[in-house]
């Protein structure tokens, strides 16, 4: 027999969804902001740092052989 | 790719011949009440010796600070590659005719205002577009394209040294040379480790003037006539440019100090490459320097001993063949960048016999 507030009014959340539902959310805010941030401020020893560079596109042998005005 | 340590021996390069300057960047601290307020690294590459805080780039905008080490940001890629004539690096007493495969990575450690390739030299490596082009692809790429040389030119390899001496260890294996063209502007240790690794060199000298250095360079004058007497020293092949810039560095006095200074330090038979300005970057409100300027360049070096004077940019100029200092019969035969005839037998003038200092290879 189902408890008597396990049952709710037709269209209403069950409570046990209602709470699985909000751990899921606090677990998934906590994934993407809170952990990182947490994980940086130790120095978490896998997360190197990227180094910026340049934009990058491959060398085709047009780019060796095309004119250009640059010096040297 | 992950790039090495700036100033260490990089990955992958622990060959023989690989740079022993090595120096990943000194620690430093700002000191504030007493306490340490802000670790920093100082790159100890060129004599800027900049300072850098966490995650923040260098004067030359390429060596940054990650977790405490430099890092080169540019490293393992070209920012340009063109298969050139050696002629227009410029060499004109190192294998005459000979294609250089020709690369630079972006930045500069020098910010002069008339930089003739200021869109790639004074960019922000994040901001260009570059390829991915690691030493070994490099040396692979000359060789496929049947180029004996390499060149790192167009900007300056000094600020992407890590990737010139890895190429060039790289390059030797496969047979193929290596040349630098830079301004010079770098620590001495540094720059003789990269000169162990490269078969020539032509240095520019914006002007024999530190105060020019110093108000359109952001440089100075006295590590670069330190790196033209270490590329003396190390016994690379040696040339010499200079930009004439009107009303900038087209003073008679200043061009004739530097012709003597050279004749004293690097000797009279060192080609000197008087090069033509065209406005660009930050002197594009300046005129193209005008031939007769030019031409009293040429006749100042050549009145102060030098015996091999050139003067560039000037298509068909007199001066663009090599004519032998002794006699003035003609040895190699320009057009602009082109070779058209090479004279020399076993390095010696055909006419009076006399040795014609440079690297001629199997042309004569």
């Amino acid at each position: 027999m189902k408890r008597q507030d396990d049952r709710g009014d037709a269209g209403a959340i069950p409570r046990r969804t209602f709470l699985a539902g909000l751990v899921t959310a606090i677990a998934a805010v906590l994934a993407a902001f809170a952990l990182p941030a947490w994980r940086a401020e130790r120095g978490a020893p896998e997360a190197a740092r990227s180094v910026p560079g340049p934009r990058l596109r491959p060398l085709t042998r047009n780019d060796l052989y095309r004119d250009h005005d640059l010096a040297g | 790719m992950h790039p090495p340590d700036a100033g260490s021996e990089a990955e992958g390069s622990g060959s023989e011949g690989s740079p022993s300057w090595m120096d990943p960047g000194r620690e430093v601290h700002c000191v504030e009440g007493g306490e340490v307020a802000l670790a920093l690294v100082e790159c100890t590459l060129c004599p800027k010796q900049c300072r850098i805080p966490e995650g923040r780039s260098g004067d030359c905008r390429v060596r940054i600070n990650i977790d405490g080490r430099l890092r080169a940001s540019t490293y393992g890629t070209v920012v340009a590659a063109h298969v050139d004539p050696i002629e227009k690096k410029p060499f004109f007493h190192f294998h005459p005719g000979a294609t250089a495969l020709s690369i630079a990575a972006a930045g500069c450690n020098l910010h002069c205002d008339g930089c003739q390739n200021w869109e790639i030299s004074q960019a922000n490596p994040e901001e260009t577009e570059a390829h991915p082009l690691p030493p070994e692809e490099l040396a692979r790429m000359a060789a496929r394209e049947g180029a004996p040389l390499v060149a790192f030119t167009y900007t300056d390899p000094i600020v992407y040294y890590e990737y010139t001496c890895d190429s060039a260890v790289a390059c030797a294996a496969r047979g193929i040379g290596s040349v630098v063209v830079t301004a010079g502007y770098a620590n001495d240790a540094p720059i003789r480790a990269l000169f162990r690794l490269v078969k020539a060199a032509t240095i520019d000298v914006k002007a024999f003037d530190d105060a020019f250095y110093r108000s359109h360079c952001g440089g100075g004058l006295k590590p670069v006539l330190n790196t033209l007497v270490a590329a003396r020293e190390e016994g690379i092949w040696l040339e010499v440019s200079n930009l004439v810039v009107p009303g900038m560095t087209d003073d008679p006095v200043k061009i004739g100090e530097l012709c003597r200074w050279i004749r004293q330090n690097l000797g009279e038979d060192v080609p000197l490459h008087f090069l033509r300005f065209a406005p660009h970057y930050r002197q594009e409100n300046l005129p193209a320097t005008p031939v007769a300027t030019m031409d009293r360049a040429w006749q100042i070096a050549r009145d102060a001993g030098m015996r091999y004077v050139y003067v560039g940019n000037v298509p068909g100029h007199a001066s663009e063949s090599t004519k032998c200092a002794s006699c003035g019969a003609l040895l190699i035969e320009r057009a602009g960048y082109r070779l058209l005839s090479v004279r020399l037998r076993d390095g010696r003038c055909p006419t009076c016999g006399s040795a014609i200092p440079g690297v001629f290879g199997g042309q004569g």
